[in-house]
């Protein structure tokens, strides 16, 4: 088994298997395009940062375990995703995205989705610290238009 | 440190698309960004779809009976499907159909009843009664013809639409059919003028909603053809229907999209084996192909939709939904979630 070595934005090199590391799109690409018989080759990851890094090659070596039940990996996502806060999943998202790494990339997606589902508009604007651009009457008329959808009860 | 506010919009996008449509309609007021992202309809994909089937349930040893149940389709967060049971309606509404559905809204018709379901609340709210003027009521055997439901955009609300044809006792039609529509904001049905005779009988599966239009499987002396009604002007219109289509006596039909496109199943029956041949409209056109034949297959009472290019749900004999892969012909079944089907005493009486 080959390994080779994932060098983050800030400098950290992490040791991989390739059986690891081609969970991601991207890096399969560039074995195929570039690789060779060496254990030397460095991948530079300008775009994400150690942590995160880390956090990826703890999900991608999760998902290689042989030994591991389908259940037994579920519970762990589960744990996984409910220890992080909402910056760190969104940097996550980003990375799976940029590294195509599918399944961390759904799962991070559903796990924001899941989070701001059921909030009023207030609480995402303070969540997300996004300013509203709509007027105070934009806004009245938008909450109008939805009516019966949102507030069966009113009718 | 990256909030979602640094994400490119192709992934604000892939996440909103995977909230329920109540939660996206409420999110529209929270920036001018992403209300044009819900405005979308490309967003509402697949959420709060539902599909319309009879489940088997047992009543004892003997007896069973089927009954109606809705069934919501979401995506896991793999994006493949699953799908709950949202609702067996039964002891209310014996016999209803389902006349359409649009952002997380169905659309019910039961008798003269029209009822609007919210499938995230799982409330049910009954529209006022019908204003179009029924003869005596003794005499009176009128029926909804068909009924229309989808958002239109122009005026920016729901829209509901009726048809009745106007009935007595033996059967013969003693008026032209009356068309009325309800804005839901506004909860009141106004008649629109609408004087060609046209005879429609739609049921259940036999109609599609697409692009604020309604599309209804629909009959005239010539033969087979499809009625249609835009929901923004309020005018019908006719679509043919493919030549081979036009004069047959249909076993099987329903309507469906794919990839945008509206389709038409037509099912035919060799001994207990059904096949059916799927006709896909090219869009402005109106023209028709012969897109692919399924089956034969034994056991399956008809195609339900298509979740995407290659994967059709079809409604099993005893109301179980498999997956159905068109190209590689693998099917699964696909576990209902959500309360079971009820061991309900009230049908005993059937």
């Amino acid at each position: 088994m080959r390994t080779f070595q994932l060098k983050s934005s800030d400098n950290k090199i992490f040791k991989v298997s390739e059986e690891i590391a081609i969970q991601s799109a991207v890096i399969k690409n560039f074995l195929e395009d570039f690789g060779s018989d060496s254990d030397e080759i460095v991948i530079p990851l300008p775009n994400v940062r150690g942590r995160i890094l880390e956090m990826m090659i703890e999900w991608m070596v999760k998902h290689v375990d042989e030994e591991l039940t389908k259940e037994e990996v579920e519970d762990w996502e589960n744990k996984f995703m409910n220890d992080l806060n909402m910056e760190v999943t969104t940097e996550l998202v980003m990375a799976a995205n940029y590294l195509e790494v599918i399944g961390l990339l759904h799962r991070t997606c559903q796990s924001i989705a899941d989070h701001i589902s059921g909030k009023s508009p207030e609480e995402i604007r303070r969540i997300l610290n996004i300013t509203s651009d709509f007027t105070p009457e934009e806004e009245a008329e938008i909450r109008r238009q939805n009516g019966w959808v949102l507030n069966p009860s009113t009718n | 440190m990256a909030t979602l506010k640094d994400l490119p919009i192709v992934l604000l996008f892939e996440i909103l698309s995977r909230l329920p449509a109540v939660s996206l309609l409420q999110f529209k007021s929270v920036c001018k960004l992403w209300y044009a992202l819900i405005n979308d309809p490309a967003i509402f994909s697949l959420q709060d779809k539902c599909i319309y089937i009879n489940r088997r349930v047992v009543i004892d040893f003997e007896f069973f009976t089927y009954i109606p149940s809705i069934i919501k389709l979401s995506h896991t967060p793999d994006r493949s499907i699953s799908i709950h049971d949202v609702i067996n309606p039964s002891s209310d509404f014996p016999n209803f159909d389902i006349c359409g559905h649009s952002h997380g809204l169905v659309c019910l018709s039961c008798d003269r009843d029209i009822f609007l379901f919210n499938m995230t609340t799982e409330k049910f709210h009954r529209l006022p009664s019908s204003i179009l003027h029924y003869e005596d009521p003794n005499t009176d055997s009128s029926l909804t013809d068909c009924v229309g439901f989808g958002y239109d955009s122009k005026s920016r609300d729901f829209k509901v639409v009726r048809v009745v044809q106007f009935r007595d006792l033996d059967g013969e039609y003693y008026r032209p059919p009356g068309v009325e529509i309800l804005e839901l904001r506004k909860e009141r049905w106004r008649e629109i003028e609408f004087s060609t005779y046209m005879h429609i009988m739609v049921t259940g599966s036999t109609q599609v909603h697409h692009e604020e239009k309604s599309y209804w499987w629909s009959k005239n002396i010539e033969g087979n053809l499809i009625r249609t009604f835009d929901l923004s002007e309020e005018i019908f219109g006719e679509i043919s229907v493919p030549d081979n289509l036009v004069e047959e006596e249909l076993l099987y039909i329903s309507m469906g999209m794919l990839n945008g496109s509206i389709v038409i199943f037509h099912g035919s029956k060799a001994g207990n084996e059904k096949t059916f041949s799927v006709w896909e409209m090219e869009k402005d056109v109106f023209s028709w192909s012969k897109l692919m034949t399924i089956g034969p297959f034994l056991g399956v009472e008809k195609p339900l939709l298509f979740v995407s290019s290659d994967e059709l749900l079809i409604e099993a004999d005893e109301g179980q939904v498999i997956s159905y892969h068109v190209k590689t012909h693998v099917t699964k079944v696909i576990p209902i979630k959500g309360r079971p089907c009820v061991f309900a005493d009230i049908f005993c009486q059937f």
